[in-house]
């Protein structure tokens, strides 16, 4: 049984596994770094799905931080602005250009306003082909490259 | 900013965390706004979750002026230090995320908008030998140190508490719940003298004696012909005796007296 939005939002970590895509959407994510400052960095995703999307933050996250982000708007008339939504860092790993991030939407509004499907190719992954005995960061590499 | 660590009764990292708050019960915590609620199983306590919580929620509070301050849109400010304090209850690993609507033991609502705080838990208390389990809502403003302890059910403030006394050890688990059962019984108790005011038509005298170290609520209750006194048991208006003729007229002169200082007034 597909599991409802409530359902996907509250997923544990270990169950989370869905289609991904290589989409380089720009964001803006946003927050409040450890000293207690907002920032807001602009940054591209390495891919994305339905509920998750992985990026380089230039700055450090951490795992369980949450994060508000928000998809530009496209250039051009009738291009709607759209509305920041939270995500929680389910994976936060230093890499040689800063952190990769793996992150899961916390509501059901779209986070990219397009049907990912009919603009580029899966890359794999869903529920049923989730590896068993995997520990939470193995998990999370469906919001990463 | 860490919620859990701050808190009076919270355990250092490790081990010591399960058996200090095995017993701390479960609870939901709402942030206005924020799409789902943290959950603790083992924290949730009035006695262990308000103080740190009230702490987290101040600083958060805070922040929303600091970053107006700095140019951030109200809004945003709002949003972002939401978030802020959902991540730091979500760094203890007794907090979790789960949907909204689910009911628990004890909830707290943080409305960094508003700048208020709300709890909703269950208190339980002896007095008297009246053993008494009853739901109160506790209340305040993030800035302020006033908190209005509420019946829900009746929609009336029991009794107004200072920080200062919220913060005390076992605050709400002893001396609230006490506080609260004390308060409720004496409510019940003047209601019901306006209830035996109101079906009465003679004088009445209310008294609360101590008797062999308990309190006993006392009524002198004039008779119809308006002559004598019947001295009434108030727990059970049971009349007990008759006043003594000879004590009638200095009890006259005393409302007497009374009814002149209101007739002046």
């Amino acid at each position: 049984m597909k599991p409802t939005d409530a359902q996907m939002a509250t997923l544990h970590k270990k169950e989370r596994r869905e289609e991904r895509f290589a989409l380089p959407f720009e964001i803006e994510v946003a927050g409040i770094d450890g000293e207690g400052e907002a920032f807001h960095i602009k940054v591209e995703t390495k891919n994305v799905s339905l509920w998750g999307c992985g990026f380089v933050s230039p700055i450090e996250l951490r795992k369980d931080d949450i994060v508000a982000i928000h998809v530009a708007a496209p250039e051009g008339p009738g291009a709607m602005e759209r509305p920041p939504i939270r995500f929680q860092v389910v994976r936060a790993e230093r890499d040689e250009r800063g952190w990769a991030i793996g992150a899961w939407k916390m509501e059901s509004d779209d986070a990219w306003g397009i049907e990912l499907g009919k603009i580029a190719q899966p890359q794999g992954g869903d529920s049923t082909q989730r590896k068993g005995g995997a520990d939470e960061n193995e998990m999370d590499e469906s919001e990463d490259e | 900013m860490s919620v859990v660590a701050s808190g009076p009764k919270s355990a250092p990292a490790g081990g010591t965390r399960t058996e200090k708050s095995a017993g701390g019960g479960a609870a939901g915590v709402e942030i206005a706004g924020f799409p789902q609620i943290l959950f603790t199983r083992t924290f949730g306590d009035p006695d262990m979750l308000f103080v740190p919580l009230l702490d987290a929620a101040r600083e958060s509070f805070n922040t929303i002026e600091r970053l107006c301050e700095r140019g951030e849109k109200k809004e945003s400010a709002v949003l972002l230090s939401g978030m802020q304090l959902a991540s730091s209850l979500l760094r203890d690993s007794s907090f979790s995320l789960v949907a909204r609507g689910l009911a628990h033991d004890n909830g707290y609502t943080v409305d960094l908008e508003q700048g208020t705080l709300l709890a909703q838990t269950r208190l339980f208390a002896v007095v008297s030998r009246r053993t008494s389990f009853f739901r109160v809502e506790i209340t305040g403003k993030l800035n302020e140190n006033l908190f209005s302890v509420r019946n829900p059910v009746q929609n009336t403030v029991i009794m107004q508490v200072e920080e200062e006394r919220l913060r005390q050890p076992n605050f709400f688990s002893a001396t609230l719940a006490q506080e609260c059962l004390r308060t409720q019984m004496e409510q019940e108790r003047l209601s019901r003298i306006e209830e035996s005011i109101g079906a009465q038509s003679s004088q009445e005298i209310h008294l609360v004696l101590t008797v062999a170290g308990a309190r006993v609520p006392l009524i002198l209750r004039q008779s119809e012909e308006g002559r004598s006194w019947d001295i009434v048991d108030g727990r059970g208006q049971e009349r007990i005796a008759t006043l003594a003729p000879e004590f009638e007229s200095p009890l006259g002169s005393v409302i007497q007296s009374i009814k002149e200082r209101f007739e002046q007034k």
